[in-house]
């Protein structure tokens, strides 16, 4: 059909199908800002304003909007000039990973037109319908309210960034620097002021933080002039102003559309699948079956290698074990006529008993989930167990007999899902030299390479993968799940072909966070010192094993240390079951052992009679200890030593425990109805994988003063681009507009273990900082030769090289006489780096809430994080970390949950069903960063990515025990959970 | 994905969109604001009628009741005057939580809500029926078959011979409006009578965040005069299941003194039995009832008040 939009103020006659949405065919137009994250307008990603209201596009058909005026953010703004609310977003760090900032973008635009000076309630319902999952939507709130002022024509603190590129004019190579040290002349300086052999450096206007969170310093001050700045993105400009560059803002011509067809049997043998009828439709390229694919056993985990963990998945297999899992692919012309071609694929199925509950996976007469003899690592297939971890330290058994009290308790953990507004999207084709491309939203790019390479019958070398812009990965991106079947239809096919997830199959098929049973044992003596600790889980791994071991090790290893006692055991048993394997998820297995054991602290200062916080202050491990598993625990194998450096946690726990009130409100919470309640929880984690993981970087030196830096760290909204081109931009003395980074291609960067373990700022930071300084050493070899003045003599300071002798030169000097002059050579380096320490991290997390006695509903009205994540690089990025990962746990702890039915179907597959957090939904939110500096990452940085995730749940725990005198001991706290605990408790019901 | 959908019309008027929808050969569906259809995979429908053109966007006071238009957007009735100032603002509010995004009460309409009525998930449908609300329904006042459409293979099917002759209108109560629609008739209005000057409002929510879809709701509209309950009208409901109007509840407290909640609490047990609301995976039929209870008792209590204070100071 014919249809008429006027797009932007330009009016375009569109010929499109009666089903075609408007997001389908706008992005057909070029519009990619305007992006797909669910099929139900519940998202917002897909934001336009239609006739000036904002509306989702996906749930429009595009017809819909006939005759009215549609605007996306393309509209507003472009790099030379950006709308107010645009540079908003920019300086008060609202953007992540970007996704969904052209939706909130647009519902900020309809909002202040309406009304120029909005509450922040106002704001937040605006902003209702774009569900974010990186931010937790402090930022964005706030760059609407100072969008506000500045379009109202207010004063508003400057946010003005060191190194802001404001005055920059264009670069002239001019006369050689020799000439101007012949005529005894100052060079020009490459931003074309004069050299005036100072310093000092420009002044910067406000505050500069531009963000919420209070820096609590305990570090001495530095002369550090780019690392710990609240630089702006790197990336933000592009992201806020919808620029192509996501995996699916790609035009490919003959591009075909992939479609899976999965199992709707939890265990199902396939005895026959015919797939003639579909192959015969018109249009369609290729189907794909067991039938056609080779058998290779391999992982889905984006692991080092070798991966621990079992090696028991196939591309396409004779056997399904969960209602989602793979039966067959699809490639044609249109995502329809590919829908059609699944129809027609004719599977008989032997339907087999299922495992759905973890606890009888073990079972003698459970049915054997991977009888396959080609598996491989799976402990003992024989009995479901994927893996299992057992450790000890000093004698357990004895510490219990030596204790005055023994607590016990249960605690259960669901399973949850990431959530990236981003689903699984991949794009796969031939290159010009037959090599096969792998465009794909990944987390582990290296290890997409090296993982599929035996899968799909081609070596790494004939594989080039490039990870654009990310979409949220939270750890569900640290697997390899669909690049493997996408590249077979390209190769079945030899055309591109495009493989995305709808989100029900993101909720159905991809990865979660495992669900845990864990039972917690402690000993203490009267006055609260703890004698012995035990954890022993049951987790449930679904139909793969994937991440099984190391998610479970971690339970362990990064959180029973919290409390250093003489005798800790751990031991988990993980257990496959027929539904959706969970994988990675930000936390990494630490937030399911912080919820026990935090929550079991309380209960033991409550049998105690002591003071919750005091319990932990007693126990807590301390500057100076040994952490007591990290030998006898490692990930996947043993460990490595590790003493603890640098500990900010009593200052962490002060702040909340002040800021929370606590020894006002603690044990107080009222009469009547409503009842209100205080909880803490401390959490610790690891930065990096010790021993494990490693990163590469290279940078090169440019004419202009510029440098290239070259990395595989994989920035998937976190911000690591930016954080360390500030590291390049302060080893180097220059700023950070001087930094090219290009990140994640297989091809031109060098490896990375990936975006994972709170890993990036340490590892790959080390190996930026490492390249930079040898970087730095050539341009010194070459400005002494320059300035006939003795390397180590030589300064640098935003982009002059000065001697002692006030003699100085550019950056771009030394660049052009290297590159030109004499003896010449491209000032260059590539460096690596990896770590045998994992300095933690450590929180304390608070929270207040409100609980309704006569429905169980649980109000979060205060979460508090404070977080010593060693030393900063960019106070602006390190708050948006926490406070989205907060926000992640406030679902975790209330309203996120993976629900099933009898035959193991997943029943949450939407965002309505599936809860997050929306603006709205937010309580008053307050984040602190307690610097210290530990002596092994660069700078003395340590992880800031999933410590905010990790207490936030057991503290809402502890406060919803505190609110009503009972422990509820599973999560999340949904309102017939706490009803249920309170009728059991005054024995009604 | 509408996978068959073949045909798109724009109606320009409500005779011409029935006509459309009432062709037996094409399943064609109204298409309102397009949040739950275009979402839906049906691929049994091949054409949809567009009815954004028919001015039913409206929300007018006659002095009996408000009219609100089926193509009303959720977000219009949020911020409508009119509906802010009826019954304590119950119905704005629960147009509000209708959906947490802001973008779908941008789109979705009154009518579409109440076409889809459960999976629509809205806490609209539950106050419009402690409202009393109406809904105003149109057909085709008659039919005339034109044989000579029919086919050999379906002799008698009328295909462009269907004949529409004024109209045929009908009120129909939001309590039993499920039950009694027909197919081909469309959505025009909903009226919703306006409270006794001396009347209060209540409308509570349980979910597990506060925008969330509810797992449970209860709405209560109060007359008090004298001191004595003069009419009660109280709906429970919520996400999966039809609102309920516990009619025992209602007449157990009609007419009884405002004294103390005990009274209150009495009624609410003796007429509960009414309240059967399902189990499924967001909470169990046993929460809901318990909560039901509470929740029910909660809402009268707050409408008693605030008739009080209506009756005190005027509404």
């Amino acid at each position: 059909m014919e249809l008429e939009l006027r797009i932007n103020g330009v009016i375009k006659s569109l010929d499109s199908a009666p089903n075609d949405s408007l997001m389908t065919v706008l992005r057909q137009e070029g519009y990619f800002s305007v992006k797909h994250g669910c099929e139900t307008g519940e998202c917002g990603a897909c934001t336009v304003l239609v006739d000036g209201v904002p509306r989702p596009s996906c749930v429009m058909l595009a017809a819909q909007a006939g005759g009215c005026t549609v605007t996306t953010v393309e509209s507003l703004g472009n790099a030379r000039k950006l709308h107010p609310i645009q540079e908003a977003f920019i300086d008060t760090g609202a953007i992540q990973c970007g996704y969904c900032t052209p939706g909130m973008v647009l519902s900020a635009f309809d909002l202040l037109k309406r009304n120029p000076s909005p509450t922040e309630d106002e704001v937040r319902d605006a902003l209702s319908g774009n569900l974010c999952r990186c931010t937790g939507y402090v930022k964005p709130v706030q760059a609407v309210l100072r969008a506000a002022a500045i379009l109202r024509g207010e004063a508003v603190p400057a946010i003005s960034r060191p190194g802001s590129n404001e005055n920059f004019k264009p670069w002239n190579p001019g006369r050689s620097p020799l000439e101007h040290a012949e005529h005894g002349a100052a060079p020009p300086r490459d931003d074309g002021s004069a050299f005036s052999g100072s310093t000092e450096r420009p002044a910067t206007e406000g505050d500069g933080s531009g963000g919420t969170a209070t820096l609590v310093e305990t570090r001495a001050e530095t002369d550090l002039r780019v690392v710990g700045k609240p630089e702006r993105k790197v990336d933000a400009i592009k992201l806020v102003t919808g620029k192509p560059a996501f995996v699916d803002d790609i035009d490919l011509r003959d591009m075909l559309h992939a479609r899976l067809l999965t199992s709707p049997h939890a265990h199902a043998i396939i005895r026959d699948i015919d797939a003639s009828k579909a192959r015969a439709l018109p249009g369609v390229h290729a189907v794909l079956t067991y039938k056609d694919v080779p058998r290779i056993p391999y992982t889905t985990a984006g692991q080092s290698w070798p991966e621990p963990g079992p090696h028991d998945q196939y591309v396409l297999d004779n056997r399904v074990r969960f209602v989602g899992d793979r039966v067959a692919a699809v490639a044609a012309e249109t995502p329809e006529l590919a829908e059609q071609a699944l129809a027609l694929i004719q599977v008989d199925y032997e339907v087999l008993p299922a495992v759905l509950d973890l606890r009888h996976a073990m079972d003698a007469d459970a049915p054997r989930i991977h009888p396959e003899a080609e598996s491989y690592r799976i402990h003992d297939a024989s009995r479901n167990l994927a893996a299992y971890l057992h450790a000890e330290v000093g004698d357990v058994e004895r510490g219990f007999a030596a204790s005055d009290l023994i607590v016990e308790g249960d605690y259960i953990v669901p399973q949850v899902q990431q959530t990236p507004i981003e689903n699984h999207i991949v794009i796969t084709y031939w290159d010009e030299d037959d090599r096969l491309v792998v465009r794909t939203s990944t987390q582990v790019p290296y290890h997409v390479r090296r993982i599929i390479a035996p899968v799909i019958g081609l070596p790494p070398r004939q594989i080039h993968v490039i990870k654009p812009r990310i979409g949220g990965g939270f750890g569900g991106k640290q697997e390899v799940l669909i690049e493997d079947i996408c590249a077979l239809l390209t190769i079945a096919t030899n055309r591109p072909v495009k493989l995305e997830f709808s989100r029900a199959e993101e909720f159905r098929s991809s990865r979660s966070r495992h669900p845990q049973i864990l039972h917690m044992k402690t000993g203490v003596k009267r006055d609260g010192t703890m004698i012995a600790n035990s954890m022993t889980l049951l987790a449930n791994t679904g139909a793969y094993g994937t991440h099984s071991m190391t998610v479970q090790s971690n339970t362990g290893s990064k959180t029973l240390p919290l409390y250093p006692c003489p005798n800790i055991r751990f031991e988990a048993n993980v257990v496959y079951t027929n539904l959706p394997p969970p994988g990675a998820f930000r936390g990494y297995g630490v937030p399911q052992g912080f919820f026990a054991l935090e929550s079991h602290i309380d209960e033991i200062a409550k049998q105690l009679g002591m003071d919750a916080l005091e319990l932990r202050r007693k126990n807590w491990l301390k500057e100076g200890d040994e952490n007591p598993l990290a030998k006898a625990l490692g990930e996947g194998k043993e460990g490595y030593t590790q003493i603890i450096e640098s500990c900010g946690l009593p200052q962490c726990l002060q702040i909340v425990e002040e800021r929370l009130n606590w020894k006002e409100k603690r044990g107080n919470p009222g009469t009547g109805r409503f009842r209100r309640g205080v909880g803490v929880s401390l959490a610790m984690h690891g930065t990096a994988i010790a021993g494990l993981d490693m990163g590469g970087a290279s940078l090169k030196l440019n004419d202009d003063g510029s440098f290239n830096l070259l990395v595989g760290a994989t920035d998937i909204g976190t911000g690591s681009d930016t954080v360390l081109a500030q590291i390049a931009a302060e080893v180097l003395g220059v700023r950070v507009e001087d930094i090219i980074i290009h990140s994640s291609d297989t091809d031109f960067t060098p490896f990375d273990t990936g975006a994972y373990a709170s890993s990036t700022t340490y590892i790959s930071g080390g190996a930026v900082k490492r390249a930079a300084e040898q970087v730095r050493t050539q341009m010194l070899d070459v400005a002494s030769d320059m300035l006939r003045a003795s390397p180590e003599t030589l300064t640098i300071n935003d982009r002059v090289i000065s001697a002692p002798n006030g003699q100085g030169v550019t950056v771009s000097q030394v660049a052009l006489h290297s590159l030109h002059v004499e003896n010449q050579q491209q000032i260059m380096s590539t460096a690596s780096w990896m770590s045998y320490n994992s300095p933690p991290p450590f929180a304390a997390q608070g929270a207040e809430v409100e609980v309704d006695t006569e429905t169980g509903a649980v109000r979060v009205l205060k979460a508090i994080s404070a977080v010593d994540a060693g030393r900063v690089i960019n106070p602006i990025t390190a708050e948006g970390q926490i406070e989205g990962g907060a926000t992640q746990a406030l679902g975790y702890g209330t309203s996120e949950e993976m629900v099933y039915d009898a035959q193991g179907t997943l029943l949450t597959t939407n965002l309505s069903d599936y809860r997050i957090y929306s603006a709205p939904d937010m309580p008053e939110m307050e984040t602190y960063i307690v610097e210290t500096s530990d002596p092994f990452g660069p700078f003395g940085v340590k992880a800031i990515a999933e410590i905010p995730i990790d207490g936030m749940a057991p503290a809402i725990a502890n406060a919803v025990a505190d609110a009503l005198g009972l422990r509820v001991n599973e999560i999340p706290l949904t309102p017939e959970r706490v009803l249920r605990a309170i009728h059991a408790q005054t024995g009604k019901g | 994905m509408l996978l068959n959908l073949l045909e798109y019309h724009w109606a320009e008027q409500i005779d011409e969109a029935l006509i459309l929808l009432s062709r037996p050969d094409t399943k064609t569906v109204p298409l309102a604001g397009g949040t739950y259809l275009v979402g839906l995979k049906d691929d049994s429908i091949q054409a949809v009628v567009d009815l954004r053109d028919l001015e039913l966007a409206y929300i007018s006071d006659d002095g009996r009741g408000i009219h609100i238009g089926a193509m009303t957007t959720l977000q219009s009735m949020v911020d409508s005057p009119v509906l802010k100032a009826l019954a304590n603002g119950m119905l704005a509010r629960a147009a509000q939580f209708s959906s947490f995004s802001r973008l779908i009460r941008n789109s979705a309409t009154l009518g579409g809500t109440l076409g889809t009525w459960v999976a629509s998930q809205a806490d609209l449908l539950t106050v419009l029926a402690a409202l009393d609300a109406e809904v105003l329904l149109r057909s085709g006042a008659q039919t005339q078959v034109n044989l000579s459409g029919g086919t050999p293979d379906r002799p008698g099917w009328a295909l462009p011979g269907v004949i529409y002759k004024g109209k045929n209108e009908r009120r129909v109560a939001l309590s039993s409006f499920n039950r009694e629609r027909r197919a081909n008739e469309l959505i025009i209005e909903v009226i919703v009578p306006r409270p006794a000057p001396d009347s209060g409002a209540s409308f509570m929510r349980v979910a597990r965040t506060p925008t969330d879809i509810a797992l449970l709701n209860a709405a209560a509209l109060v007359d008090v005069q004298d001191g004595a309950y003069r009419r009660v009208r109280l709906a429970l409901g919520g996400v999966n299941m039809e609102s309920v109007r516990l009619h025992n509840v209602e007449r157990l407290l009609q007419a009884k003194p405002v004294t103390s909640g005990q009274q209150v609490f009495e009624a609410l047990q003796a007429g509960i039995g009414e309240f059967q609301p399902p189990s499924d995976f967001r909470a169990s039929s046993g929460y809901r009832r318990a909560s039901g209870l509470n929740l029910a008792y909660r809402v009268l209590e707050e409408a008693t008040i605030n008739a009080q204070a209506s009756s005190e100071g005027g509404m």
